[in-house]
């Protein structure tokens, strides 16, 4: 059993948590970030959000504008989750979905200590398996329906609180008090840290289990968690009516494992005017016996020595009678931050920024760049958006470059470069004209090659089907295939770039190429493979061995077109040399003669 | 929501299938004008029960159960019970049995999981509130505590496995059979009475909220109200407690809209409180209207001299107070002249996000229509705004 071990006191003290959010909240999880900014944190405690749609969902911390990333799963979150410090979990997604979402979280990150369920209308009978599920893996889970966990000045796990900048400022949610506040209902928690702290107290911390039926974090469990605390001296208890949870109080107080002073109050004598029990706002809230009724719960209580008065006006005239003494010493009463002004920015931007006047590339300064690195690792690095790290990617992407610059004044770019030139028109024009035949035809193929080596791979089709796959759809398949190049006449620049994966250890999609070709050309001489296929497949190896890219990150490559940047670039720069010649050579206006247009 | 009855016919249609058992009931709805026709139709037995079918305990004892009646005497049977204020029926074949045959089962969901109770003696003096010591009780979360369950009950294995899982399956929340009589190979449910989980009803497909046992709710607002609360994500009630009642709540929060109204009844003012209601899951302004408005309305309907209306809830943790006070606002407005004339007076007391903006709007429009009372944030504590609410009665 858990009971025994859960110490709220220590969560968030020294380290930041790292917290997941599955689903999105805006107000919620800006509260949060809010609350981490406003006890001084210099990192925001939610690591990542679980959702679908956008890769990134902007929030603020304090005036900074931050980017929190956004995985489709847990599964996929798995990939690169990493955290030395304490995790924890917060799912905002519907009653349908908690469910499941949580299951399938817990799953993939094993390293998970406990979380919150904000969701109203979660089964009862996912509820009940939660509650073995949280025994058997030893992890604590509250609500659901629960507004979350307050430690003050520690961590702040769902809309407890507030989720207004003032409202935590008033809770006092910065400073560690003595009193711990516990309730069902989610508005009466807040209340409640609210009638405390206007008495003068502070909160030790604070947790609202939920209306539900079976909340699986239980009052008990939650009683003896403030036993168990240091700090706490006080207990405040809101209850209602409806369900058994007050007679386990009764019991631990009775067995001596709870011996802190409880103040309890339990609200539904209104249900006593009603003919038929009526079913109240919470799930829970439905006196269908007498042991079940407010009354019955309050006299339980009472004789075992609760306080657990009859109106809620005797319940805050005890709050405010707690005694000051039991303050705790070292309450910090320290001024708050101001969150400042906030101003979304229109772009976010992961590649450079303009920094007191200096340009950062990739988090250094480009001046100090510009001597310490190539042109070829300065490029590639900013095409993935990451610095690479092995000289091998650099000197590939330097040869492909090379290689990749021109192929002759006779392809489709290049002549449409030349015309234009050639029309008078400026460099910008000209290079616009040439970039623009670039796509399926011409030199737009690598990011094809790409998809299908990476594809093929991933999903373990045997070569002989991969072929057969496309000879059945009569399509070319994007990197086999030259118009001059055969077996008996190889590209040299092929083999140029095959040097590179010799010494590699897996080289998957390099294997995977070659093998396909070997089946091509058995077909026909010509159908080699070609530069494209062969930049895409190197590059995905290299990538994936010298890189330590993820399959994620490689299907993010494909999706984003990374691989046709590396034909775009250099052959830009061909272009500009064909548009500087023949501006040199000035020949005047091209015209198609007539014979070269067949009539039809 | 939470647990919510079904009907009689509606439970026995889904858990006899599921336990290899036919079930030839018939249901009748008197508001649908051919029910007789289907009578016509029934196959043919020596003798029917006809029972009400809407949810009511103890049926027997109250003669909402008709036993031994013969086909042409069921149109009769059906008229007497209707005179009783009744309209859903229930018509099965009558089996004849002997009483000491009679059992008592049920499962009802607990925090460990299902919990199984069974009494050697069935009938109606089994309460399922007040069990009594001869009430034996099982827990039935694995195939060796089912088996236990089976050899104490007598009821075979597979018969009672089949039954929890329909429980399961079917995300009931309660399940009594009273009284159960148990042969060999099949189980005969005299009288079964169920509650689902209305939570699960996106996981299962034989039943739906079209199918739960409806209270009679007569009144208009009552039904708007449900009807606002099903289509939305936040969660809206309203209950009328007295119709011609002087105090009117608008309350937020389920939690604090219990605080209130005890309060009220604390100081005995119990008798002359209108309605109990809440709405709270960060509803829109839109909905908030729609739900103030049905108040707004049963109010200025009542009959009562003076009348007070509370708006009224604690420190919202993530309810837009400005957004929701709009809502507010309009419903008051659009009667705004019936307000004045009935001179309402307005009391409100609320925090949480945009309370500022929230409050200041209500307190201009209280002013401006000289709508008296008070209003204040959450520096006034939720049981003094309710004293200084019972002053101006």
């Amino acid at each position: 059993m858990k009971e025994q071990q859960i110490d709220f006191a220590q969560y968030g003290k020294t380290n930041t948590p790292c917290v997941i959010c599955v689903g999105n909240h805006p107000p919620i999880i800006q509260s949060i970030l809010d609350f981490d900014y406003m006890i001084g944190r210099k990192e925001p405690s939610v690591r990542a959000i679980i959702a679908g749609g956008r890769k990134f969902e902007r929030y603020f911390f304090g005036e900074r504008e931050i980017a929190i990333p956004v995985y489709n799963s847990g599964r996929d979150l798995n990939k690169t989750w990493s955290c030395q410090d304490l995790v924890l979990f917060l799912n905002v997604s519907s009653g349908r979905r908690v469910y499941a979402s949580t299951i399938e979280l817990l799953e993939n990150i094993p390293s998970i200590d406990g979380g919150v369920l904000f969701a109203e209308n979660m089964p009862e009978q996912h509820a009940t398996q939660l509650i073995e599920y949280a025994k058997e893996h030893n992890i604590w889970i509250i609500g659901p329906a629960s507004v979350g966990l307050l430690v003050p000045g520690q961590l702040k796990l769902g809309a407890i609180a507030g989720v207004d900048y003032a409202q935590l400022q008033s809770a006092r949610a910065a400073t560690r008090g003595n009193v711990a506040v516990f309730s069902a209902s989610g508005g009466m928690t807040n209340e409640l840290i609210w009638n405390v702290t206007k008495s003068g107290h502070t909160i030790s911390f604070a947790l609202s289990f939920g209306g539900d039926r079976f909340p699986i974090f239980s009052p008990a469990q939650a009683f003896l968690a403030a036993e168990n605390d240091a700090e706490t001296t006080h207990i405040v208890y809101y209850g209602e009516l409806g369900g058994d949870d007050e007679y386990e109080i009764v019991r631990l107080k009775n067995e001596g494992k709870i011996t802190k002073p409880i103040l309890a109050f339990i609200a539904g004598t209104i249900s006593e005017l009603f003919a038929e029990p009526p079913q109240f706002g919470h799930a829970k809230a439905m006196a269908k016996t007498h042991g079940e009724s407010a009354r019955a719960k309050r006299a339980a209580l009472r004789e075992a020595g609760i306080a657990s008065p009859d109106s809620f006006a005797e319940f805050l005239t005890l709050i405010d009678t707690i005694s000051m003494d039991d303050k705790n010493e070292n309450e910090d009463e320290g001024t708050v931050p101001s969150i400042g002004t906030r101003k979304k920015a229109l772009f976010m931007s992961s590649i450079s920024q303009e920094k007191d006047g200096k340009i950062e590339v990739l988090g250094s300064d480009l001046a100090e760049l510009g001597s310490s690195t190539t042109f070829a690792e300065l490029l590639i690095s900013m095409f993935l958006g990451k610095k690479v790290k092995s000289k091998e990617v650099v000197e590939f992407v330097d040869t492909v470059l090379k290689l990749l610059i021109d192929h002759g004044p006779h392809v489709s770019g290049a002549v449409n470069t030349m015309i234009t030139a050639r029309a008078g028109k400026d460099m910008v024009s000209s290079l616009a004209a040439g970039i623009l035949t670039i796509g399926p035809r011409f030199g737009g193929a690598i990011n094809e090659a790409a998809h299908n080596w990476f594809t093929a791979v991933e999903q373990g089709v045997p070569p002989q089907d991969f072929v057969e796959s496309f000879a059945a759809k009569k399509q070319y398949i994007s990197g086999i295939g030259h118009k001059k190049y055969r077996t008996d006449n190889p590209d040299p620049r092929v083999a140029t770039l095959l040097t590179f994966v010799e010494k590699m250890e897996s080289k998957k999609y390099t294997s995977f190429a070659l093998q396909v070709e070997a089946i091509t050309t058995d077909k026909k001489a010509n159908l080699i493979l070609n530069l494209d296929g062969a930049v895409a497949a190197i590059m995905l190896d290299l990538l994936a061995e010298k890189e330590d890219v993820t399959a994620e990150k490689l299907k993010e490559c494909i999706d984003t077109e990374f691989f046709n940047a590396l034909f775009i670039f250099p052959r830009s720069a061909g272009f500009i040399a064909h548009f500087l010649d023949q501006k040199r050579l000035d020949e005047g206006l091209f015209r198609l003669p007539e014979d070269e247009v067949l009539f039809v | 929501m939470s647990r919510v009855k079904i009907t009689e016919f509606k439970a026995k249609s889904i858990v006899l299938p599921q336990l290899g058992q036919e079930y030839e009931g018939l249901h009748i709805d008197t508001n649908d004008k051919n029910w007789p026709e289907l009578i016509e139709n029934l196959t043919s037995h020596s003798a029917y029960v006809v029972k009400v079918d809407q949810g009511v305990k103890k049926r027997g004892k109250n003669g909402l159960l008709m036993l031994n009646i013969s086909l042409e005497k069921i149109k009769e049977a059906i008229e007497t019970l209707k005179a009783k204020g009744f309209n859903t029926f229930l018509i099965e074949p009558f089996i004849t049995h002997e009483q000491s045959d009679e059992r008592y089962l049920s499962l009802q969901r607990v925090r460990e999981g299902i919990q199984l109770w069974f009494h050697a003696q069935g009938g109606v003096e089994i309460e399922e509130t007040s069990k009594d010591k001869s009430v034996e009780e099982f827990s039935v979360n694995n195939e060796q505590e089912i088996k236990v369950a089976a050899e104490a009950t007598k009821i075979s294995f597979d018969m009672l496995n089949a039954l929890i899982d329909v429980f399961k399956k079917e995300y009931f929340a309660y399940l009594e059979v009273n009284p159960l009589i148990i042969h060999d190979n099949s189980l005969n449910l005299l009288d079964l009475a169920v509650e689902v989980d209305s939570a699960g009803d996106y996981f299962v497909t034989t039943w739906n909220k079209g199918v739960f046992v409806q209270k009679n709710i007569t009144i208009d607002q009552e039904l708007a109200v449900m009807k606002l609360s099903e289509k939305s994500p936040s969660s809206f009630k309203l209950e009328v407690l007295n119709s011609d009642g002087a105090i009117w709540m608008l309350l937020s929060g389920g939690g604090a809209s219990l605080v209130i109204a005890d309060e009220y009844n604390n100081l005995g003012k119990g008798s002359i409180i209108g309605n109990y209601g809440e709405y709270s899951g960060a509803p829109n302004a839109d909905e908030t209207y729609e739900y103030a408005k049905q108040i707004v309305s049963l109010m200025l309907k009542s009959a009562a001299s003076k009348k007070i209306l509370l708006i009224a809830g604690g420190v919202a943790n993530f309810t837009d107070v400005s957004i929701t006070f709009k809502g507010i606002i309009r419903a008051l407005e659009e009667r705004i002249d019936e307000l004045k004339k009935q001179n309402v007076t307005i009391f409100v007391r609320r925090g949480g996000p945009k309370q500022e903006k929230g409050l200041a709007l209500i307190r201009d429009f209280a002013t401006h229509n000289k709508l008296g009372g008070y209003v204040a944030g959450p520096e006034l504590s939720l049981n003094e705004i309710v004293n200084k609410s019972i002053e101006a009665l």
